[in-house]
Parts: structure tokens; C-alpha cells; sequence
């Protein structure tokens, strides 16, 4: 990875023209000073702008990286947008960087990132957006990743939400209220698409569930499904409810065609439990908190869905050494194979580059969200 | 099946094949260990297939399942460029078992139907069975006889495949004859003919390229384009396999199957929808227009050549009559190049011009469309001389595509730079795309075959280089003709500068 990167001056009001001046000229220091491999051309590859905010100074360096590895997926004109809301007041200061990858020869290649990074502190920090949208590169997505909590009556958020086509967030440790925040969002006058990297997180767990339903001898186990029993590992220092668990809930309940029994919540430290009924069926949902060794805060340790008077179940779980996901499958007291497969531990970047390939509003991910916050409604 | 399985909805993973049973005949052959398991292996590692999946391996050879296993796993470890999680080899090996046996015995049959209900029964692949000829060609039409006699062809319940590698025959008439074989056992439907190019990424970006993108279709055409060149070739050379090649020839090894899917993907009308026969229909009509080769006139239209010793990336390499198991006065073709012409109203008088060759200066296959000159020389004043717009599609490697057009140099002078623009595959998405046969075979089990050979298409392949081979086998060729590491014969150039066009330089 070739990186440069300077401070540019920055006049009272912005001059985007001198920002986009100042980028060309690093990528000409680039070519310059590493050769490029052809002559005096330098090639950019932009295929997504990509909006970061974040209130977090400690983050900064983490970012870097996780764009120097992004920028291999999506290249991408990167606007990171840090707002230092409680440091004394300072007005904006714009850092350019481009990043680029060394091609075989070491070379720098055409495949290159370029960073704009805008901070202002204190007071300024309500100008953030308004310096940083007209940086955005015209006709390509923009993606918004809000490493932050969510505040809806902020300006910082309403105008970078506004400009975005797709929210990135990550509801690994978010409270009730922040999950709340989110699905609201789907029923505002202008619905924004979001997509949650926790949910990402749970991709694997819902395709093993899924496929001990491919076998076509299984399916009508669903139609029977009498217990859901969910462990998982407390986020950290909390007793709250993680949210992994609610949206794995909540894409079952929603897929199923499950819903709440308001008057069945139970509840202690430890479970949380409920009845939901179907028609004339009900099952019991249990929410199981537990201790596990090798399994990060806010994940799933075990998954287990009990059909027909327990002639049938299925077992989706974590290994105690927490590197492999483990099925199991058993109908009419017969066990039949399962599957063993290393939990792929996705780096940041290779998460967010995964959630960059979709434009589309995630409908599934929508229906999950919105069921959980049905089911949690007791515990307000 | 998603629409019946509520939880599958939505997910990214959404093409599960369905649970079955792969019995490959030729299993402890060369390419079931270095493509075969290696990219089941892949495929249960990305959830692709299900946990129910097994494999039979057959051959002559004695083993035990357990040996087998060991077998597979060494040539996971030597063939597959991932690290191998043990955990997950141990329980996707559990789903591996072994028959030894001859193939052309009816015996081996019984021994495998009570193998297959032993495996169906304990791991629930609900009778979906896929039987892979990874064997010499000879035993093709053998083993698919004795699969019908056995009854195994087709199922009472579930479904039943049949994927044959290549080759297709020798020529047309045992091409013909083999797919007679194959017919009489199975229906069309339920044979899937392997062609790895097929299952290459950009290959199959060559549909999405034309037919996603609004820009090219209107210039795909002979009003703009003035010729096309399809280029693949190989810097080894027959790499041990001097007997197979002996055979073969260029023509039979890669042209004949390989180019001409190229081919027809590049020259085809726009499907009416993406389904397997909606495009195979497309491929196959557009190969029925390639204009037939008279005997006399192959010498005007196709070039063969054999390579003498020479130096290729560093290295001094024999000759192809050096290799071993070659003649010493082989006429075989280690190079070919056709000049073709499409008789319909897309085409007519754009020549396609086709190379194919071994041991040449470095391996590329790619796509060169060469549009027309502008129809009055503006800048016939400038300094650099004026050259057509150029699309190139390259499939290997470094696959992506690359648009060369001319532009201004700054300065006062009126000078024109042609410059590419460059997309590159690996580079541009940072994703590794799956290899050729991880697609190939989870198709299959899907039941999808738009990446594989259909019989009509493979005749017509044969139909178009009969009158080549046929010329050719009348006549000695004066060989060798081209040095190893050298862009093949003076002839091969001499086919494009009769008609004032030149190879691109790569």
C-alpha cells in the first residue's frame, strides 16, 4: 500500500475546486515519486463514495486501515467526517490522502482510494456536513457508515442521512433504544436502506438453520416447531438482551409467521421467555444469557428449534473453542449428519465491503428488526 | 426449493444445491484430486452445498473408504491453495466413500446401486444421484451403457445427471456416435457436458457486458466493427501428456470446444431470457451461420504449426517432436489459427480471425474487437499515427476488459496518445472468483446447464473443423514451423496481412 497524505489549507468558506486541485496533486506526487508503471498517466477508479462519521478520535488510525483494505473491494472516494463535540471549539481542517495499491512490480496500480478527512471540534462541528457533502463524487452511491450512536435530532445526522442511499451501522452493542432508532427508520416519509453489520455477523447461523430445511423430509418439522431456545453470550457488563439474539428472533417469528403473546413474558437475569402464537399453535421462545469461554460479548453461542412432541430438533452452535459452527440434526430419534464449519471471523473492512455490494433496501433484515421490537415491547 | 423453504429467503447464499450423491468414475485419477475435490471441499466450506452431500470414488484400484479419504486429503493439501481446516476436512470426509471395481463389468454396477442405498439411507441425499465420467474417453460409452443396464440411469425417485469431461469424440462421426451412447441412456436433460471455459468469470462476463450494458450492443455489429480476433494461447507445452496430445492437435484440444464457446458467447443474438436453453438456442444459432470451409480453400482460410525447440520466459525448451511421447515425425498441430466468416445480417464480411496455440511467447486468451476507422482522417496531420478504437476482453489472466481510444496530448501541437482504459477483474473487486469447476459443479447440482455443452453445439464445433482436419491428414506438413516462444509460423501472420489487418502485438 502506497500512502500520502497532507493538510490543505482550507479558506473561511470552502472551495471544493481547491480540494479536488490539492487530491490531483498528490495523485501526481504518487506517480512521480513511485513510478506508476505507464508514462505520465495516473488512473483512479472510484466506484462509491463512502461518508464515515465519527466522534471518536481513538478510531482514526483503526479507519485508515480498514480503507486501505476496502479500497481493494470498492474503490471509493472516502469523506471521513469527525466531529469532536465535547473538545474546545476549532474550525474545520481537511486532511487529503490517497492509497494506493503496489501492483506486481510495486508500482503504485490504478486501483487506489482517496481520503478526505474533515474535522472540526466544539461549535464548528454543525458545519461538518455542509463542508463535507459538496466533496462527493456526482453519480455514484453513497454509502454512510455512522460509527457512532444514533441521534436522531442531530443536524450532523439528518444531513449526512439525507445524502446517503445506504446506512451502515453496527448493532453489535446497541441499547433497546438504539435498536428502536433503527426501525423507525423504516417507516419515516423518506426510508432509508440500512444495512447492519450485526445482522451480517448472523449470516452464517441463518444459513445453517436454512439448510436443514433444504432437505425436503425436514420441511414439515417447521410446521410443528413447539420451542426456540436461543443462548448467548452477554454483551459486555450488561445484563441487556443482545441484539444478536433479538434479530435472530426476529427473522425466525417474521419468517415463520410467529407473533407475541403480550401476556406470556417471563423474565430474570439470566432468561428471557415468551409464548408466541400462530393461528391456534403456540410455541415457547426462550432467551437463554450464558458465560462461554472462546465467544465474544454479543454473540450467538446456540441455536435450537424443538418440533413435534421433540421428535424432531435442530442444532445449530457454537464449538467451545469458539473456531467452528456445528450442526446437528435428529428425526424420529435418528441423528443424521451434520456439518462442521470454521466460523469465518470477517475483518471490519472485508464486513463493510460485503455490505457495499447491496443498494437495495434488505426487506428480510427490515421484517426481522421490525418483529424483535414487536417482541421486546414487554421489556420497555 | 426457496420458495418452499421459508428461511432461505433472502439469504446471499441462495443457491443450496439440494442433498445428493456424486459417484466419479476415474476417482483416483489426476483430475478428481487436483479439481474435483478441491472444489467440493471449497463449496461445503462456503455453505454452498449441503451437509447430507457424499461422494462415491470409483476406479479399478483396491482401496477402502478410510484410503481413499487419505488419498483425497494429500491432493487437498498438495492441489488446493487454502489452508485446510481439520475439523471441517474430517467431517466433509466423512461424506467420501470408495468402490473399486471395473467399469465395464456388470458386477460393479450391482456392488454400486447397494453402495448408493447404503448412502442414501444413512445420509438422507434423497435419492439425487450425479455420475461424472472423469475417465479416458474409451470408457465413456461403456460405463453409460452399463449404467442403463443397471437401471441407474434413470431414477424412480429423485433426479439423476450425468456430467461428461471432455473430449467429445475424436472427430464428428465419434462425437456423433457418443452422443448417440449417451442419448440412448439418458435423456438431453439430463446430460451436462464439461467445458471449464464456461465456467471461467469472465466468460460468463461476456453476457453481462453485452447484453447489461446499452453502450456496446449498438456497435456489436458490422457497420462498426471491422474484425474480431480471439486469441488463446499457452506458453507450456504438452506437459507429459505427448500421448493424449498426439491425438489431439490444437484444433481438436481447444478450438473445436473452448474457442468456439468463446466464440458464439461474442457473435450470439441476445437471448430472450436467461435461461439454459434460451441461451444455448442463441449459441447454436449463431455457430449454424459460420460460413462452411470448401475443401479447396482451407489453405486460404486455416494455418496449422508445430513448434521446434526455442527459448519461452527464460527457459530453452525442446520441440514438440523432443517431448515424450511424441513421434519423431509428427504431423500433429500444436498451433492453428481460422480465419471464419458469419453468414447472417450482424456479421456478414466481419472475418472473425482465431489463434490457438502451445509454447508461444506467454499465455493470454483473450477477446480483441476492433472497431472501424473513423470514416475521414481528421488528424491525418498528427504525429502519431491514427489507430482504431480497440475493446479487449482478456479471460486470462489478469481477466477484465479494456477500451483503447485516442486522446489529446497537452501542448500546442495537434498530437493524439491512444491510451487504454483498463478494468481488471481481480484488482477491481478484490474478490476471488470461484474456479471454473466450483461453479461448473454446484450448476449442475442445481440443475442449471447454461454452462455446459449441449449436443447440437458440440456437433456443429466438429462440423466446422472437419474439412480443416480432413484437408490436413491429405497433406504432410512441413514441421516444425514456428520456434518455441515465438508468436507461431509466418503463415498465421500472412492470413491477416492478405487482408491488410495485422494480430494485435501482446
Amino acid at each position: 500500500m502506497i500512502f500520502l497524505s497532507k493538510q490543505i489549507e482550507v479558506p473561511e468558506t470552502l472551495d471544493v475546486e481547491l480540494v479536488e486541485r490539492e487530491l490531483t496533486a498528490l495523485w501526481m506526487q504518487t506517480a512521480r515519486g513511485l513510478g506508476t508503471g505507464q508514462e505520465g498517466a495516473v488512473w483512479r477508479a472510484r466506484a462509491a463514495n463512502l461518508v464515515i462519521f465519527t466522534s471518536q478520535m481513538p478510531t482514526l488510525d483503526a479507519i485508515d486501515t480498514i480503507l486501505a483494505d476496502l479500497s481493494q473491494m470498492h474503490p471509493c472516494r472516502a469523506l471521513v467526517v469527525v466531529a469532536d463535540f465535547a473538545g474546545a471549539d476549532k474550525d474545520i481542517e481537511i486532511y487529503i490522502a490517497s492509497l494506493c495499491q503496489k501492483d506486481e512490480q510495486g508500482y503504485a496500480s490504478n486501483l487506489c482510494c482517496e481520503e478526505v478527512r474533515l474535522r472540526a471540534a466544539g461549535k464548528f462541528t454543525p458545519e461538518l456536513p455542509s463542508a463535507a457533502l459538496p466533496l462527493l463524487v456526482p453519480d455514484l452511491p453513497v454509502f454512510l457508515w455512522w460509527d457512532n450512536q444514533l441521534a436522531a435530532n442531530n443536524n450532523l445526522w439528518t444531513e449526512l442521512s439525507g445524502a446517503a442511499d445506504r446506512l451502515i451501522l453496527d448493532s453489535l452493542d446497541f441499547p433497546l433504544s438504539d435498536l428502536q432508532k433503527v426501525a423507525q427508520l423504516f417507516s419515516s416519509d423518506t426510508p432509508l436502506c440500512v444495512s447492519d453489520i450485526n445482522w451480517a455477523r448472523l449470516t452464517s447461523w441463518r444459513a445453517l438453520l436454512a439448510s436443514f430445511y433444504d432437505v425436503r423430509a425436514y420441511r414439515p418439522a417447521l410446521d410443528s416447531l413447539q420451542s426456540i431456545i436461543i443462548d448467548y453470550v452477554s454483551p459486555e457488563a450488561t445484563k441487556a438482551l443482545a441484539p444478536q439474539a433479538l434479530l435472530l428472533t426476529g427473522w425466525l417469528t417474521s419468517r415463520l409467521g410467529w407473533v407475541p403473546d403480550p401476556e406470556s413474558y417471563e423474565r430474570d437475569d439470566q432468561i428471557f421467555s415468551i409464548k408466541l402464537r400462530q393461528k391456534d399453535l403456540a410455541l415457547r421462545l426462550t432467551l437463554q444469557r450464558i458465560q462461554q469461554e472462546h465467544t465474544l460479548p454479543g454473540r450467538l453461542s446456540r441455536v435450537e428449534l424443538k418440533c413435534g412432541d421433540d421428535s424432531a430438533n435442530f442444532v445449530v452452535s457454537r464449538s467451545t473453542t469458539g473456531i467452528h459452527l456445528e450442526t446437528q440434526a435428529s428425526v424420529n430419534g435418528n441423528t443424521y449428519p451434520g456439518q462442521v464449519l470454521p466460523v469465518r471471523n470477517r475483518s471490519m473492512a472485508q464486513l463493510l465491503g460485503r455490505e457495499m455490494e447491496i443498494l437495495k433496501n434488505d426487506d428480510i433484515y427490515t421484517a426481522a428488526l421490525t418483529a424483535a421490537m414487536k417482541l421486546s415491547e414487554g421489556l420497555r | 426449493m426457496e420458495l418452499e423453504n421459508p428461511l432461505r429467503a433472502g439469504l446471499r447464499l441462495e443457491r443450496v444445491a439440494d442433498p445428493c450423491i456424486l459417484v466419479i468414475f476415474g476417482g483416483s485419477g489426476d483430475l478428481t484430486k487436483r479439481k474435483l475435490v478441491p472444489a467440493l471441499y471449497r463449496l461445503a466450506q462456503l455453505r454452498l452445498i449441503p451437509p447430507q452431500f457424499s461422494i462415491v470414488g470409483t476406479s479399478r484400484q483396491g482401496l477402502s473408504d478410510d484410503q481413499f479419504r487419505e488419498v483425497m486429503r494429500e491432493a487437498l493439501g498438495k492441489f488446493s491453495d487454502e489452508e485446510i481446516d481439520e475439523p471441517s476436512w474430517q467431517n466433509f470426509a466423512s461424506g467420501i466413500f470408495y468402490l473399486g471395481g471395473d467399469a465395464t463389468q456388470a458386477a460393479t454396477y450391482e456392488a454400486l446401486r447397494t453402495k448408493l442405498e447404503s448412502i442414501e439411507a444413512e445420509r438422507h441425499t434423497e435419492a439425487n444421484r450425479i455420475f461424472y465420467l472423469a475417465t479416458a474417453p474409451e470408457f465413456f460409452g461403456p460405463i453409460v451403457e452399463q449404467l442403463g443396464a443397471a437401471g441407474l440411469a434413470q431414477p424412480q425417485k429423485g433426479w439423476t445427471r450425468l456430467i461428461v469431461e471432455k473430449p467429445f469424440g475424436h472427430d464428428l462421426e465419434s462425437a456423433r456416435e457418443l452422443n448417440q451412447d449417451l442419448g440412448s441412456v439418458f435423456r438431453e436433460n439430463q446430460i451436462y457436458r464439461i467445458d471449464h471455459y464456461l465456467g471461467k468469470e469472465t466468460v460468463q462476463n461476456l453476457l453481462v457486458f453485452r447484453f447489461a450494458n446499452s453502450i456496446f450492443e449498438p456497435l456489436w455489429n458490422r457497420q462498426y466493427i471491422d474484425h474480431i480476433q480471439i486469441t488463446n494461447a499457452e506458453a507450456i507445452g504438452v506437459e507429459g501428456r505427448g500421448g493424449y496430445y498426439e491425438k489431439a492437435g490444437a484444433v481438436r484440444d481447444m478450438i473445436q470446444n473452448h474457442v468456439f464457446q468463446v466464440l458464439s458467447l461474442v457473435a450470439m443474438e441476445p437471448p430472450t431470457s436467461l435461461k439454459a436453453d434460451s441461451i444455448r438456442d442463441e449459441k447454436f444459432k449463431v455457430m449454424q451461420a459460420v460460413r462452411g470451409i470448401a475443401d479447396g480453400e482451407v489453405d486460404q482460410v486455416a494455418v496449422r504449426g508445430q513448434y521446434g525447440p526455442g527459448h519461452v520466459l527464460g527457459n530453452t525448451v525442446p520441440g514438440y517432436r523432443q517431448e515424450p511421447g511424441v513421434a519423431p515425425n509428427s504431423a500433429t498441430e500444436t498451433f492453428a489459427a481460422l480465419k471464419l466468416q458469419i453468414d447472417n445480417w450482424r456479421w456478414a464480411d466481419v472475418p472473425f480471425y482465431i489463434r490457438s496455440g502451445k509454447r508461444l511467447q506467454q499465455r493470454i486468451t483473450e477477446i480483441s474487437i476492433q472497431f472501424k476507422n473513423v470514416p475521414q482522417q481528421l488528424f491525418s496531420g498528427a504525429d502519431s499515427p491514427m489507430q482504431p478504437n480497440l475493446l479487449v476482453i482478456r479471460i486470462q489472466p489478469n481477466e477484465g476488459i479494456s477500451l483503447r481510444f485516442g486522446a489529446k496530448l497537452p501542448g500546442q501541437a495537434m498530437r493524439i496518445r491512444w491510451v487504454n482504459m483498463d478494468f481488471r477483474y481481480g484488482s477491481s473487486f478484490g474478490i476471488k472468483p470461484p474456479e471454473a469447476y466450483e461453479r461448473l459443479l454446484l450448476d449442475c447440482m442445481l440443475g442449471d446447464s447454461t454452462l455446459y455443452s449441449r449436443r447440437d453445439m458440440v456437433e456443429r464445433g466438429w462440423e466446422i473443423v472437419m474439412p480443416i482436419l480432413e484437408a490436413w491428414k491429405k497433406a504432410a506438413p512441413d514441421f516444425p514451423n514456428y520456434s518455441a516462444g515465438s508468436w507461431g509460423p509466418a503463415a498465421a501472420f500472412a492470413l491477416l496481412e492478405r487482408d491488410g489487418r495485422h494480430w494485435r502485438k501482446l
